[in-house]
């Protein structure tokens, strides 16, 4: 039997119960991982781990080290009622973002104030009135939520520029389920297809059915590059960097080939300064030469301040109640809220309204006294810099800890990834992804370090 | 105790016309170059706005709103790749030219709503405790609300050099204060700072001087617990009584929040302000933007 003393202290365990016992989801899980005991175990940890090694499943902080992406193989379980929830939120979610860019670009929104979308470095003037193909803006949406217990999910923040993770989603199932078949026993997992789904999403955007498609990439030095050359394998596309496009003289995106140049149907792209990458695009785009997955001016949307309107959004362009909640959020233009937020600094978390990846995330709780004094003053010199959200005490899983063979506790979020094709279809993929914290944090982000695991959508 | 600063003018509002022309030059091919205009005339008690017309070479895409503090903001994207950028921003305005009477109030007994505390706290480039104890000095033996504020604006007035060249965008108060020199701009955040110091809201006004314009000015407006926000220049020495002398563009914490231009460019190069100059006419109709380029060296 596996030690998990130290893994149940007094926070809230997806996994385990505070005697140890397993939550009834777990039970058969527990089971297994005990049949196998901490000698196996490890030595299944450790094949997984060189699997992942060999299939170089990383995501690269230095560019100048490899390293894998820390996993942990013991799956996470989401009871099929839950996911249902949350597919349905997520869906929801995605839908009245969308509406949202349509009434930003093209129409006339009124509810986030304009000085916030218009002083925004991604809102892009050039894109007045121009429908993007289909009226789709967020063709990959990428969304954080934490698990307060009881099938309760928050949401955190929406990812609605060049949201990465999907291939850690599918990389750490395949690869936790081939090494660790046992875990699966007695668990219908329901299972996705995103290579179709894509491809199909791929199509539906383009006037041809067999469009040409590329991925491209920031450079194969950059932190999601494992991502970007496996997604490019599975989808059949060209992975290409931005010196490898240029507009040729019938105005359309060509992409430089040793068997000779070929035009451009469909840009997958995974940058956010398209210019910059590739000069003249922005032109090709809005003389509706090339689509851009995602639309180009997608990005104004994910302004952690824009966050705060999402609920109005979906009471106001779907007629809707939100399915899901979201973290309790304050908008520092407001004198009183600023008063607020200085004086409860200590319980709240910041965030930079420009980050991502947990970069400018600051859980003060959990911060030392001179680094709080320090956010403080930034706060009041630059309180348009940052949003404030209520600090959520949200679930913990397991992780088993190869070297001392025992179970431990951490912090564990939930990155759901949703699609949405221009037939109007929306998918959102079961399972997501589950990062999980350093042990001593709430942090979770692979940009921040943090490690993922498998996550199984369960009947 | 009633303290009258200022002459009563006689009269109505002015009509007046401005332009502003500006051109960057760049050491390599610009492919982006996003910025955001505060050239556009603030509308309050002092003044009103009228028509306002932006224009860029090579053009971009404009778009107008007003920021969190009420200024015009005008953002223009340009996507042409160019070498060179010309800005030109003609309006029309109405300035109020009339000096309010404004009573004077004991600084014990100021009290300001908590919507007044960000003109009172620290921002990047002005931190009020590093310039309170020279506040008090400059400040002497006033004890009032517009007597303090005389006495920093004809401390900064007369101690602070006007000296160009020496400080950039980035100078702060303290700075300032320690090299007891600089432009408008700098003497603005000091004397700001100093309010501030001593539990006066105050802000950072950009504009242009109607009678010698030829470059953007800065001043400081200081709020009055009933008369709002009154004008005081630090540069010229002149508090309430800028009749219609001041034009103002924009209102912020510091600099930082309402340069007359901003932005950012994606090139592999350097850019550099190559020329710049405001002209306020009493004297016309209407004026246009290719006005405001007759302007620049060599037109016309």
């Amino acid at each position: 039997m596996l030690n998990r003393s130290i893994a149940v202290k007094d926070r809230l365990n997806e996994f385990l119960n505070p005697d140890g016992s397993a939550k009834p989801t777990y039970r058969g899980l527990l089971d297994s991982m005990d049949d196998l005991g901490p000698a196996e175990m490890q030595r299944r940890w450790q094949r997984a781990n060189d699997r992942a090694r060999r299939d170089a499943f990383s995501f690269l902080l230095d560019p100048r080290e490899f390293r894998p992406v820390p996993a942990d193989w013991v799956p996470r379980l989401i009871p099929a009622g839950d996911w249902d929830v949350i597919a349905r939120g997520v869906g929801q979610r995605l839908r009245a973002i969308n509406r949202f860019l349509m009434e930003l670009y093209c129409g006339d929104q009124d509810i986030v104030p304009p000085d916030v979308m218009f002083s925004s470095q991604y809102y892009n003037p050039e894109l007045q009135d121009f429908h993007p193909p289909q009226d789709v803006f967020v063709h990959i949406y990428g969304i954080d939520l934490v698990h307060m217990g009881n099938g309760r999910y928050v949401i955190l923040e929406d990812n609605l520029r060049i949201p990465s993770g999907i291939t850690y989603q599918m990389k750490s199932t395949e690869i936790g389920l081939s090494v660790m078949p046992e875990f699966a026993q007695g668990y219908d997992i329901i299972p996705y297809d995103i290579k179709a789904a894509y491809q199909e999403m791929f199509v539906s955007l383009c006037e041809t059915d067999s469009p040409n498609c590329v991925l491209l990439t920031d450079s194969k030095f950059g932190a999601a590059f494992f991502e970007h050359r496996y997604l490019s394998e599975l989808f059949g596309i060209t992975l290409v960097e931005g010196s490898d496009l240029y507009i040729g003289a019938n105005g359309r995106v060509w992409a430089r080939a040793m068997g000779g140049d070929f035009e451009v149907d469909l840009i997958y792209r995974r940058v956010e300064d398209l210019e910059l990458f590739v000069p003249g695009l922005t032109d090709a785009y809005l003389e509706r030469k090339v689509v851009l997955v995602n639309a180009m001016g997608t990005g104004a949307a994910d302004d952690k301040l824009v966050f705060l309107w999402v609920p109005e959004m979906i009471e106001k362009y779907l007629g809707e109640t939100p399915v899901l909640e979201q973290a309790v959020s304050y908008d520092l233009r407001s004198a009183s809220n600023r008063q607020y937020v200085l004086q409860n600094l200590e319980s709240l978390v910041l965030k930079t309204r420009q980050g991502y990846g947990g970069l400018g995330v600051f859980i003060m709780p959990d911060l030392g006294m001179m680094y709080r004094n320090r956010l403080a003053q930034q706060l009041i010199e630059q309180p348009q810099v940052f949003i404030a959200q209520e600090t959520l005490d949200f679930s913990q899983h397991v992780v088993f800890d190869d070297a001392s063979g025992e179970l431990e506790g951490r912090y564990v979020d939930l990155r759901v990834f949703a699609i949405q094709n221009g037939y109007g279809d929306v998918t959102v993929f079961p399972g997501g992804l589950t990062r999980v914290s350093h042990a001593d944090g709430r942090v979770t982000n692979n940009s921040s370090g943090g490690s993922c695991k498998p996550s199984w959508v369960v009947r | 105790m009633q303290a009258e600063l200022g002459r009563q003018v006689n009269g109505h509002a002015v009509p007046a016309h401005y332009a502003y022309v500006a051109r960057y030059e760049y050491s390599e091919i610009v492919v982006q170059n996003d910025n955001f205009l505060r050239l556009s005339a603030f509308s309050d008690g002092q003044q009103t706005a009228g028509a306002c017309d932006i224009s860029t070479n090579p053009a971009g895409r404009k778009i107008a709103y007003p920021d969190r503090l009420g200024n015009q903001v005008h953002r223009v994207r340009i996507t042409t790749p160019h070498r060179e950028l010309v800005i030109a921003a003609v309006g029309a305005v109405h300035l109020m030219g009339e000096t309010p009477r404004v009573g004077d109030l004991p600084l014990a007994s100021l009290s300001y709503d908590f919507e007044a505390d960000e003109f009172l706290t620290p921002t990047p480039l002005v931190n009020p405790d590093s310039v309170k104890a020279a506040a008090r000095t400059a400040a002497g033996s006033a004890d009032t609300l517009l007597g303090t504020v005389q006495g920093i604006v004809d401390w900064v007035q007369t101690q602070v050099r006007y000296v160009r060249g020496t400080t950039s965008v980035n100078t702060t108060a303290a700075d300032v204060l320690y090299a007891m020199s600089g432009v408008c701009q700098d003497k603005t955040h000091l004397a700001l700072g100093m309010m501030r110091g001593l539990g006066i809201p105050a802000r950072y006004v950009s504009g242009l001087l109607t009678r010698q314009a030829g470059e953007t000015h800065a001043w400081v407006e200081f709020l009055h617990p009933n008369a709002g926000w009154l004008a005081a220049d630090p540069t010229r020495g002149v508090v309430i009584n800028t009749g219609a002398d001041y034009m103002k563009f924009a209102v912020g914490r510091d600099y930082a929040e309402v340069p007359p231009v901003t932005g950012s460019f994606v090139s592999t190069g350097n850019g550099y302000l190559d020329f710049a100059t405001a002209a306020v006419f009493f004297d016309r109709d209407s004026l246009s933007v290719d006005d405001a380029l007759l302007m620049l060296p060599g037109a016309g």
